[in-house]
């Protein structure tokens, strides 16, 4: 078979790239990838070495020296753990008090925020500067003033009583804000053309364009709930109406230390969920960013 | 586009509001167990109490006992677990802010005891204990638990400071065991090689240290409440740990946390450590080396302090208190005081206790009869308000002097001194 060159114009351009900027575009690649999967290990590792220290047996977990795996896998620690504390009831005390503050604080933040940011009223500015001013105060200063609004509301031991604290959050207006002020005025002035009243725009343009930030305040907002565990400790006084936090404490003794296995297992077990909530709402963030309406 | 608008605004509001009700447990009578109420509390309060609420740092609450208490004499214990000893310091003092208090509690000897007894929620253990129990415990316990003359607290768990050594890695080294700080100094510096460190205390620094503190002869807070913590005698057990840490690097800086871990594995061979944790400590050696227990290290004298925690009575119902009073008495019975000795490696608190067969064969392990040998030195002071302060105090002043070779311990602490002593005075004048 006779091959015969093609002709200049008919040659595939990209077969005509010199093959020294092909290997430097594959070696810039295998770099780049080598750098975020080196970093992306140190920041797994503390979680690997958690999961596999819920496995080890209790005088194995600080074993001297570099033994990530177990010497022995023990698969009772996770039973152990769940038998330690009335987990299946700080699971679903944990579940239902995080989905009253995540529903909660997208109503109230949502709404403080766009007020803040498309509507215009005398002391906007002032309201909102008090507003931020308050993030300045600890939490910690607040339990005792809330632990006895709580009390004489009748709210301890009581879901409303454990979420009462974070019912809204002045981070998530300050989040919101900036998200609703992003969103051009042309956008809600269309809407307002059609027909739609402020809570119309609020509604069909503001909270659609507002997606990132509301998936945002939605994980701050499980995290922080999840998380907590000062103040379920102080506004409950009965185990069913426990959080997964507390559920932890069951295995550190004040005089005997901590049962590490039990403690990493129980560990692992709770971190599912807030790892569930990232895988779902990871989209959003880049959805949120990439689309706008503006024609 | 109104109608759901408003449709979901009232969902919200609508499941808000059902939330609120659902999961309250007796939301209706919540507890008032620090107060005596009116009706329809006070109808029941004239029958016998049949069930009492008592607050505890132990995770199982203590479910056994209990439920043998409940079979015994017909009163239920409603047990909570409310966590460490600082995480019930933390409840009591909402509890009383809010007069919603348990009938009987743990209450750690770290802090927070002069607090509730001076707010009146907490009673003395003196006044409502049968004096039988009361003379049947040993007196080294009491010198912790005696606030403005009164014994406060009821001795329940309780430990002592004991230095831990590796006893295979003295041997095979041939060194004696210190017995004196001097010494304790010397031989850690003499046990140190390459990644094996002398010696280290157990996380609780403050303890230990004020431990060697009272072994020194210092006060901190003396008979008149003032504070007495600066002068040489405490200068020479904070310059210890800079020098351990620093200079002879046997101490391994602010490592604590880890402390017990990193003895069971044999990389730290002395460690100062609650006898409550023997046990533990046992377990987690598992067959790597022999343990030993020796008395902690005297320095002008032998003055231990008293740890663990001790039950609480706290202003209730007659009835209630008399159930709580009873179930303080069942749980300091000689046999179960025994066996939560030999569980744990707690201190026995009553003589009727040391006497049972269960502890006499408790004694026959060396180690264990090292502690109680040791029970002849127990002492310490008794609480103050100061208490919390003087904690963290220390335990700031061993965390720099670790790290700082240069530290100025006798400038450090004096303003250690005038802060406690200020904060006396500010107490006093409430």
């Amino acid at each position: 078979m006779i091959k015969t060159a093609m002709p200049a114009a008919c040659r595939n351009t990209a077969d005509t790239k010199p093959l020294h900027f092909d290997l430097a575009r594959r070696g810039g690649a295998l770099l780049r990838h080598a750098v975020l999967i080196f970093f992306s290990l140190i920041v797994l590792f503390p979680f690997l070495w958690m999961f596999f220290a819920a496995f080890k047996p209790e005088e194995d977990v600080f074993l001297p020296g570099f033994h990530l795996l177990p010497s022995r896998w023990v698969f009772t620690n996770f039973a152990d753990a769940w038998n330690a504390a009335p987990f299946s009831y700080f699971f679903r005390n944990s579940f239902v008090c995080a989905a009253i503050v995540v529903g909660s604080q997208l109503i109230t933040c949502s709404l403080a925020a766009y007020g803040f940011a498309k509507m215009n009223f005398r002391g906007r500015k002032l309201l909102f500067t008090i507003l931020l001013a308050a993030m300045m105060v600890p939490g910690e200063a607040s339990i005792i003033p809330n632990f006895l609004l709580a009390k004489n509301l009748h709210l301890l031991d009581t879901f409303l009583g454990l979420a009462m604290p974070s019912l809204t959050s002045v981070f998530g207006i300050f989040l919101m804000r900036q998200s609703f002020m992003s969103i051009p005025d042309d956008l809600l002035n269309a809407a307002r053309i059609d027909g739609c009243g402020e809570l119309g725009a609020f509604w069909h343009v503001g909270l659609p364009c507002a997606r990132s930030s509301l998936a945002t305040l939605c994980i701050f907002g499980f995290l922080g709930s999840w998380n907590e565990y000062m103040w379920p400790m102080i506004v409950t006084n009965k185990n069913r109406m426990r959080t997964l936090q507390i559920g932890l404490k069951y295995m550190i003794s004040p005089d005997l230390g901590p049962q590490w296995p039990m403690i990493m297992a129980a560990s692992a077990m709770i971190l599912l969920p807030v790892l569930l909530l990232f895988v779902c709402l990871q989209k959003y963030f880049i959805d949120g960013m990439v689309h706008t309406g503006i024609k | 586009m109104k109608k759901n608008l408003m449709k979901s605004v009232l969902a919200s509001a609508l499941l808000i509001s059902m939330l609120a009700g659902c999961g309250a447990e007796n939301s209706g009578s919540e507890s008032t167990a620090g107060t005596v109420t009116s009706q329809p509390e006070s109808t029941a309060a004239v029958q016998k109490a049949d069930k009492i609420e008592f607050w505890s740092t132990k995770e199982d609450c203590f479910s056994e006992d209990t439920e043998e208490f409940l079979k015994q004499t017909g009163i239920t214990v409603e047990a909570t677990f409310m966590g460490g000893y600082d995480e019930m310091v933390n409840k009591v003092m909402a509890g009383i802010a809010a007069n919603d208090l348990p009938d009987i509690a743990q209450l750690g000897q770290r802090h927070g005891i002069s607090q509730m007894y001076d707010s009146g929620s907490l009673l003395a253990a003196e006044d409502v204990m049968p004096a039988e129990i009361m003379e049947d415990i040993l007196p080294g316990f009491w010198k912790r638990f005696t606030y403005q003359g009164k014994k406060v607290i009821l001795p329940f768990q309780n430990s002592m400071p004991v230095l831990y050594y590796n006893r295979t890695a003295f041997e095979e080294k041939d060194m004696p065991v210190p017995t004196t700080l001097d010494e304790v100094i010397s031989v850690a510096s003499k046990m140190t090689e390459g990644d094996h460190f002398g010696f280290s205390t157990n996380k609780d620094t403050p303890w230990y240290a004020l431990a060697l503190l009272y072994n020194s002869g210092v006060h901190v807070v003396d008979e008149q409440r003032e504070a007495d913590i600066a002068g040489e005698a405490a200068e020479k057990v904070f310059a210890a740990y800079q020098q351990m840490a620093c200079a002879d690097q046997s101490l391994p800086a602010n490592q604590h946390a880890t402390a017990q871990e990193d003895f069971t594995n044999g990389n730290v061979m002395m460690l100062m450590s609650s006898c409550a944790s023997y046990a533990k400590i046992q377990q987690l050696i598992a067959d790597r080396f022999e343990l030993g227990v020796a008395t902690f290290p005297r320095v002008e004298t032998m003055d231990i302090p008293m740890g663990g925690n001790g039950l609480g009575f706290f202003k209730t119902t007659p009835e209630k208190q008399q159930a709580a009073v009873e179930f303080a008495s069942f749980m300091l019975e000689p046999e179960r005081v025994a066996k939560n000795t030999l569980e744990y490696g707690y201190i026995p608190v009553r003589n009727a206790a040391v006497e049972t067969e269960t502890y006499q064969e408790y004694l026959k392990d060396p180690n264990r009869k090292t502690v109680h040998d040791q029970l002849s030195s127990l002492g310490g002071r008794g609480v103050n308000p100061a208490d919390s302060l003087i904690w963290e105090s220390v335990s700031q002043l061993i965390d720099a002097a670790e790290a700082d070779p240069g530290l100025d311990i006798g400038a450090e602490l004096s303003r250690m001194q005038e802060s406690v002593d200020a904060y006396l005075q500010e107490y006093a004048g409430k």
